[in-house]
């Protein structure tokens, strides 16, 4: 994952599968509240926003893990996210001219992050793989 | 760019993992520098010089490698 050998992503690894842990976990005890409906009303809005909390360390998390990259690592991940931004982009918005003009259904929005996620790994295969 | 780390490491029979660990990269960025995939920053360059006791033009060249 990200370039780099098992040992040298081993904090990184274990720091995400944490944020990933605590995150399934409130996802999970969110949607059970939502689906007993035990959560009133008013706090509809933050219990629905309440997974992102655990969520918003991730960015953390991946910063660091930038920083402690050497250079050509660096390069390879600025390469795939650049890969990933750009096929995002091109991939949303053709997805949404073919909702507008083609009646192609509504997607739920959590998925932009998985698709933009599944590239940035394509990136960064063909990174390595340029760079090998 | 031409550089003669392949031959200066093996000089020293040090591996890549060996030479990684001196200049603090990943083995994939020394082979990188080896097969002339990737040119090294200043520092990195002078982190090399420096390791092999070479000035830098010693062991990089500015002829373009074939890709």
């Amino acid at each position: 994952m990200l370039g780099c050998s098992p040992s040298e992503n081993g904090p990184f690894v274990r720091r995400s599968l944490v944020v990933l842990g605590v995150y399934v976990t409130v996802t999970a005890a969110v949607a059970l509240g939502f689906i007993a409906k035990v959560i009133p009303g008013p706090l509809t809005i933050p219990a629905a926003l309440l997974p992102i909390v655990p969520a918003a360390f991730f960015p953390f998390v991946l910063l660091d893990k930038l920083r402690d990259m050497d250079e050509l690592q660096r390069k390879i991940q600025y390469e795939a996210m650049a890969f990933a931004f750009a096929m995002a982009a091109l991939l949303t918005l053709s997805f949404g001219f073919l909702q507008e003009f083609a009646n192609f259904p509504d997607v739920n929005w959590v998925w932009v992050w998985p698709v933009m996620g599944f590239l940035w790994m394509i990136g960064i295969v063909l990174g390595r793989r340029r760079y090998a | 760019m031409r550089n003669r780390l392949r031959e200066l490491r093996a000089e020293r029979a040090w591996s890549q993992a060996d030479l990684a660990d001196r200049l603090d990269v990943s083995r994939q960025t020394v082979n990188a520098l080896e097969v002339e995939k990737y040119d090294p920053s200043l520092p990195l360059a002078f982190k090399l010089a420096r390791l092999f006791g070479l000035p830098i033009e010693a062991i990089f060249s500015d002829e373009s490698s074939a890709d």
